[in-house]
């Protein structure tokens, strides 16, 4: 870190622009301090951003035309009666020419600007510092051996600036307050008369100093009912700000410090051309650093695939050795027996329905027959004759419940179907006899845990409503031993073997 | 607007550019690289597992046949696999009829047809399932002879199924001793032979 300083003369021009030349090209700052600079505060009625900006836009065309490029406005409150209308701050450097000739030399020497600042308001950065961002304050500050800046901030906004040249000695500076004191009274009744600081308002006044100035500004600046003075040496405020290895002599450095150290603030004065090869240089800084990112994302891409590649190499060779070994076990161990191989699953086929078919034929007339003639058998009366059997096998239908002839092959069980015909002894027209006999051997049937259903086709003697009927009785009547009488048939579904 | 780009912004769009390129470029290749790696490596991966599974499979049917080896063998040896053997059933039907002393018993037989059953294919694969039916029209003096000639049957070379079976009583108050009843029955002979997609394959 360090200072240099350049007269505004031919020779300190070409010295800049030698400086410029000789030093890193790095983007710069401009801070400016000049007398030709101008600032008001001006009312404007509370409206939104776009007419705030058109009101200022033509404030600033009435009292800055000619240096529209250099003007600063900010709303820095609102007025406390009537509509409350905002306070504009308006400022700007009110002959830009003086600025140009160092302008044209750091576009010159290419030299990325990225803004220009001016310093009044740059200085508000220093109230914290020095413990003045409240009330009314007067900051008295010299930059340079012959000005002497004035800035008026009240609760830390900035009011209004003034720089007043002094008649001080370049090789003696320790008379300062002398010629500094009768400025700052003229700038107090200034602002008094302004309006800016009522008539009983104290006015807080904060002097920046080197150790010289010291001594003549305690003398010559004292507290009383009116103002309240605190003298700040610049070497302390230098270590406040942590600067250290820069002159002391002027407030200079502390101001540029503050300007240099402010983050992405926008310039107060300038156009956007006038820092377009600062632009173009974040542009080109962001480009070398999104193509860093791209490189970078690409290489880690390509590592990805390439350990993806290498991974799956990894596998091929693991996934070779295996295939080969079972290839060999294969033809170690079943090769010669393909041709038998091919056999097992109709083996397996054959086995299996040879089996079901097996199960199945097990449904059988001995089966339906043996099962019949032990429910029969339980009729303890010998007059019932069975003369025929008409048996099949058969599958019910999962769906319509319906008969089918029935499927050896299939999971389905084959169930037996008769119908069985027969007679009962018919006792001397015995109809109650006949009925209740039949309907005894019916109930045998239903009740036996193998017999799924048992309907009734024909009854010895039907008396049901859904049949005929006709007989004949009398003493004429022969009761011969040859009629074939007491007929009767049923038709039985009864369930597999082995499912009782 | 153009005048205004200084040359180390230009340089920097180069760059960018350049950068862009060439990492889309490098980028692209390992990926082409990587696919064509991962490619081969599933491709290795299935022929891997084609002999996983032929071995698999070989384990699999090996104990299938020691499951199965000795019961399919007795199937073929009972005339269930393979060409049926008519001339045994005759036999054992003449045969019982003459130690029975059965009255009359007269048999006939189809001609040999496939089963369509639609489950056999999708349950019992590899083979084609064929039935004869046999017709047997018997007078017998008792519903005895009818099963002691079933039950013998059973025991020829071949596996049936009763289809189904009429056992009529002759007389109702004549007691003949000999045509004293008849039956009318009809079995299903079962045989079984690989199916023609299976011989193909074989060949």
């Amino acid at each position: 870190m360090g200072t240099s300083s350049f007269e505004p003369t031919a020779y300190g021009l070409d010295k800049f622009r030698s400086y410029l030349l000789e030093t890193e090209n790095i983007p710069g700052k401009f801070l400016v301090d000049v007398i030709e600079e101008d600032f008001r505060n001006e009312k404007i009625p509370h409206v939104g951003s776009k007419d705030r900006k058109a009101v200022i836009s033509r404030l600033v065309d009435r009292f800055y035309r000619s240096s529209q490029e250099y003007c600063y406005s900010e709303v820095i409150g609102r007025g406390k009666g009537g509509r409350k209308d905002d306070v504009v701050l308006l400022g700007a450097m009110t002959n830009p020419q003086l600025i140009q000739p160092w302008l044209s030399i750091i576009d010159e020497c290419e030299t990325p600007l990225s803004g220009i600042w001016t310093l009044p308001i740059i200085s508000k950065k220093l109230l914290k510092t020095i413990k003045a961002n409240s009330g009314v304050v007067l900051l008295v500050s010299q930059q340079v051996n012959s000005n002497v800046r004035q800035t008026l901030f009240r609760d830390g906004k900035l009011m209004s600036s003034r720089q007043s040249i002094i008649n001080q000695d370049i090789s003696d500076i320790s008379s300062i307050g002398d010629l500094a004191a009768p400025e700052v009274g003229r700038t107090i009744d200034f602002l008094r008369a302004q309006n800016l600081v009522a008539a009983n308002e104290v006015i807080n006044i904060h002097i920046l100093g080197s150790e010289e100035q010291l001594p003549s500004l305690h003398n010559s600046f004292k507290t009383n009912e009116q103002q309240t003075v605190v003298i700040h040496p610049i070497s302390e405020v230098q270590n406040k700000l942590g600067l250290s290895g820069v002159a002391n002599k002027f407030s200079d450095a502390i101001f540029s410090w503050l300007c240099v150290s402010q983050d992405i603030s926008m310039s107060h004065y300038g156009s956007r051309q006038l820092f377009s090869r600062y632009h173009n240089k974040l542009a080109a800084t962001a480009l070398y650093i999104t193509s860093l990112f791209v490189v970078i994302t690409a290489v880690l891409l390509t590592e990805a695939n390439i350990s993806d590649a290498i991974e799956y190499e990894k596998s091929i060779t693991i996934l070779k050795m295996e295939e080969k070994n079972y290839k060999e076990l294969y033809s170690k161990k079943f090769k010669d027996f393909e041709q038998v191989f091919e056999n097992a699953g109709v083996m397996n086929s054959a086995v299996e329905l040879a089996e079901r078919i097996k199960i199945n034929s097990e449904t059988s007339p001995l089966d339906f027959l043996i099962s019949l003639s032990e429910v029969i058998s339980k009729d303890t009366d010998q007059s019932l004759h069975i003369d025929k059997i008409e048996w099949q096998a058969v599958n019910i239908n999962e769906k319509n419940s319906e008969l089918e002839t029935a499927n050896f092959t299939g999971k389905l069980s084959v169930k037996h179907s008769a119908v069985i015909t027969g007679r009962i002894d018919d006792p001397d027209n015995n109809y109650r006899a006949s009925v209740n006999h039949i309907q005894k051997i019916i109930n045998y049937l239903k009740t036996d845990p193998k017999i799924e259903e048992v309907t009734t086709l024909t009854l010895p003697v039907d008396l049901r409503s859904e049949s005929q009927f006709s007989s004949e009785s009398g003493i004429n009547v022969k009761k011969g031993k040859d009629a074939v009488s007491g007929l009767f048939s049923l038709k039985v579904i009864m369930k597999e073997p082995g499912n009782v | 607007m153009f005048n205004s780009i200084t040359p180390e912004l230009r340089r920097a769009l180069g760059i960018f550019v350049a950068s862009i390129f060439l990492s889309v470029i490098v980028t692209l290749l390992s990926f082409v690289y990587m696919d064509g790696v991962y490619s081969d490596q599933q491709s290795a991966k299935r022929d891997m597992r084609v002999w996983q599974t032929k071995i698999n499979s070989s384990v699999e049917n090996n104990q299938i046949i020691d499951e199965f080896e000795s019961n399919f063998l007795k199937l073929v040896n009972q005339g269930v696999v393979g060409a049926e053997d008519r001339l045994s059933w005759f036999e054992t039907i003449q045969n019982t009829a003459q130690k029975r002393g059965m009255p009359s018993v007269r048999y006939g037989i189809s001609t040999q047809e496939e089963v369509k059953e639609k489950n056999i294919k999708s349950e019992y694969k590899g083979i084609d399932v064929f039935k004869s039916v046999m017709t047997l029209d018997i007078k017998m003096a008792h519903e005895g002879d009818l099963f002691a000639l079933l039950n013998d049957l059973r025991k020829a070379s071949g596996l049936y199924a009763v289809d189904k079976c009429n056992i009529e009583k002759l007389g109702k108050q004549v007691v003949d001793i000999e045509n004293n009843m008849k039956a009318y029955c009809e079995l299903g002979w079962y045989t079984f032979r690989g199916s023609n997609a299976n011989k193909a394959r074989g060949s």
